[in-house]
C-alpha cells in the first residue's frame, strides 16, 4: 500500500455510505431542509470549535511552532489563485452553498422521490461529468483507461436503471419527472463540489507557517469547511424564500413550507438519534479523517486529492449494498455482484489513468545572485510545486513537481517559472519510476 | 546526488544503491542525468564514508553531481 492514510479515505466513504439508509426514513418525518440546516449548522460550529481548541492546544501544550489564529482568519481575505483569483470568503460561499448545500438538497430530494439505488446514479454520473470537464478545460486525453472506466460507469448506470425499472414493474413506486430532475441537479452540484473543493491556494505567510508547523493545515481545513457549512446554511434560508415564489415542483414547495413551520421545534429535532448520527458519524468524523490524511500525506505517486476522487466510488457502492441489507431494497443478487465488480474495476482503471497522466519531475534552478531569500516561498505558492530545496553546489534550487497533466506542467514551467527574472536557468528531469522510498 | 550511468547498467546500479542504508530515495529520470538519489547523513564524515567506500565503487556510474540541501520547504 502506497500510503497508510488511504484507509482514512476508505473509512470516511464507508461512513458516508450510511447516509441514505438513515435519511430515507427520516425525510418522511422531518423536512429535507431542516435535516440539512441542523446537520451543517451544528457541524460547522463544531468544526470551528475543534479548530480553535486544536490551535490552543498546539500553542500552549506542545513544543510545536505556534499557529496564528489571526493568520487563519486573515486567510479568508486572501485571493485564491486556483479559483479565478476570487477572495477566499467568496470561494467558501460558492463551495458551501453551490457545492455542499445544493448538492445535499438535491441528494435528499432524489432519495425521497426515488430509491437509494436510483439516487446513486448521481455519483456515477458525476464521474462522467468530471471526466468531460477535465477533457475540455485541461485538454486531458481520453486514454484507454479513461475510456474504459467511463464505459464501466455507463454500464453500472444501466444496471441501476434496469433494477429500478424492474422494481416498478413488480409493484414498486413510480419515478416521476421531479425525481429525474433532482438527480441531474444532484450530479451537477456534486461534480462542482468535487472539482472546486481542492482548488485551494496558500498565501506566502501560510506556506511559511506550514513549513514551521505542518499541523497548521488542520485548523485551516477545519475553518474552511466550517465557514463553508455555516455560510451555506445561512444562504439556504433566503434562497428558499425566493424559490417559494417561483414555479417549482409542488413537493419542493411543500418541503419549503414544512421547513419554516418546523422552526419552533428545531431543538426537538436536534435530539433525534438519526440527526446526531448524521452530525457526528456522517459529517464531523469523516471530515476529520480526511483532513488528517491530507495533512500527513506522503505518497510516491498520487496526491491526496487524486486518491480521494478515485475512492469516492466506495460511497455509492456501499450505499447500495447497505440499502439491500438494512432497508430491503430490491436489487437482484447477480446484478449486485456485477455492479460491485464494475465499480471495483473502475477504481483500478481510474488509478491507472491517474498514474499514467501524472507528471512527476524535478527542476534544477540556477538563480541570479542575491535573490535566494524569499524566492522559494514565492515559488511554492504555485500549484504543482510540492517541495523546494535550496542547495550548495552547481545549482541553487531543486524543485519537486507533482502535477496532474503535461499541459499543467508546461503552464507551470514555461508561463510561470521561466517568466521570473530571478531565474537564470531551468533544467528539467522527469521521474520515470520511484525505485526506492523510505 | 544526480548520477549519469553507462549503457544498460541502470538496474544493476539501482540494486547496489538500494543496499546503502543512508540512501532514502532513488528515482530514475529522463534528462541529462539517469538517477536521483536522496542521501541522509548526520555528518560530512559519514557522507565521505558512503562515497569513498560504497558509491564510488559501484560500476556503471560515469558521473555524479552532488548537492547539499541547506533548507527545504514543503506544502
Amino acid at each position: 500500500m502506497q500510503n497508510k492514510y488511504i484507509i482514512n479515505i476508505v473509512i470516511a466513504n464507508l461512513l458516508w455510505s450510511f447516509i441514505p439508509i438513515l435519511v430515507s426514513d427520516l425525510v418522511s418525518q422531518i423536512s429535507v431542509f431542516m435535516i440539512i440546516f441542523i446537520r451543517f449548522t451544528i457541524s460547522g460550529v463544531f468544526l470551528l470549535f475543534i479548530a480553535i481548541i486544536f490551535t490552543f492546544v498546539n500553542n500552549y501544550f506542545t513544543t510545536n511552532a505556534k499557529i496564528s489564529l489571526k493568520l487563519l482568519i486573515e486567510n479568508i481575505r486572501h485571493k485564491n489563485r486556483r479559483f479565478n483569483n476570487i477572495r477566499n470568503y467568496n470561494y467558501y460561499i460558492l463551495i458551501g452553498f453551490c457545492g455542499v448545500i445544493l448538492n445535499i438538497i438535491f441528494f435528499f430530494l432524489t432519495l425521497k422521490n426515488t430509491s437509494i439505488s436510483f439516487t446513486m446514479i448521481g455519483f456515477l454520473l458525476s464521474v462522467i461529468i468530471i471526466a468531460i470537464y477535465e477533457a475540455g478545460r485541461n485538454f486531458e486525453k481520453f486514454d484507454v483507461f479513461k475510456v474504459l472506466y467511463i464505459t464501466l460507469m455507463v454500464f453500472a448506470i444501466l444496471i441501476i436503471l434496469f433494477v429500478s425499472y424492474e422494481a416498478v414493474r413488480l409493484g414498486g413506486e413510480l419515478i416521476y419527472l421531479n425525481g429525474f430532475v433532482y438527480l441531474i441537479l444532484f450530479s451537477v452540484s456534486i461534480s462542482f463540489l468535487y472539482i472546486g473543493i481542492n482548488k485551494d491556494s496558500y498565501s506566502k505567510r501560510e506556506i511559511t507557517s506550514i513549513n514551521e508547523n505542518k499541523y497548521y493545515k488542520i485548523p485551516r481545513f477545519l475553518i474552511k469547511m466550517s465557514f463553508s457549512f455555516l455560510i451555506g446554511t445561512l444562504l439556504m434560508i433566503p434562497f428558499l424564500m425566493v424559490l417559494n415564489f417561483l414555479p417549482i415542483f409542488s413537493d419542493f414547495r411543500v418541503e419549503i413550507i414544512l421547513f419554516f413551520n418546523e422552526f419552533p421545534n428545531i431543538f426537538l429535532y436536534m435530539g433525534q438519534w438519526e440527526i446526531l448520527y448524521l452530525i457526528i458519524f456522517s459529517t464531523i468524523i469523516p471530515y476529520l479523517l480526511v483532513y488528517l490524511a491530507n495533512v500527513n500525506w506522503k505518497s510516491a505517486n498520487l496526491t491526496y486529492s487524486q486518491w480521494s476522487s478515485i475512492l469516492n466510488l466506495i460511497d455509492p457502492m456501499g450505499s447500495i449494498i447497505l440499502s439491500v441489507i438494512f432497508v430491503n431494497e430490491f436489487f437482484p443478487f447477480e446484478l449486485m455482484i456485477t455492479f460491485i465488480f464494475l465499480i471495483l474495476i473502475s477504481i483500478i482503471l481510474r488509478y491507472a489513468h491517474e498514474v499514467k497522466n501524472m507528471v512527476n519531475a524535478f527542476l534544477l534552478i540556477t538563480l541570479r545572485k542575491g535573490v535566494i531569500g524569499l524566492l522559494p516561498v514565492k515559488l511554492l505558492k504555485n500549484y504543482g510545486i510540492i517541495a523546494i530545496h535550496s542547495l550548495i553546489g552547481s545549482h541553487d534550487l531543486l524543485i519537486n513537481i507533482k502535477i496532474s497533466s503535461i499541459k499543467d506542467f508546461y503552464y507551470l514551467v514555461d508561463k510561470k517559472l521561466k517568466s521570473i527574472d530571478d531565474i537564470k536557468k531551468v533544467e528539467i528531469f522527469f521521474v520515470n519510476k520511484m525505485e526506492k522510498i523510505t | 546526488m544526480f548520477c549519469k550511468l553507462g549503457i544498460s547498467v541502470i538496474n544493476k546500479v539501482i540494486e547496489e544503491l538500494k543496499k546503502i542504508e543512508q540512501i532514502k530515495k532513488i528515482m530514475s529520470l529522463t534528462g541529462d542525468y539517469d538517477l536521483l538519489a536522496e542521501i541522509e547523513v548526520e555528518t560530512s564524515e559519514e557522507l565521505f564514508e558512503i562515497f569513498a567506500n560504497q558509491i564510488d565503487l559501484i560500476e556503471g556510474i560515469i558521473q555524479s553531481n552532488t548537492h547539499v540541501v541547506m533548507k527545504s520547504w514543503e506544502k
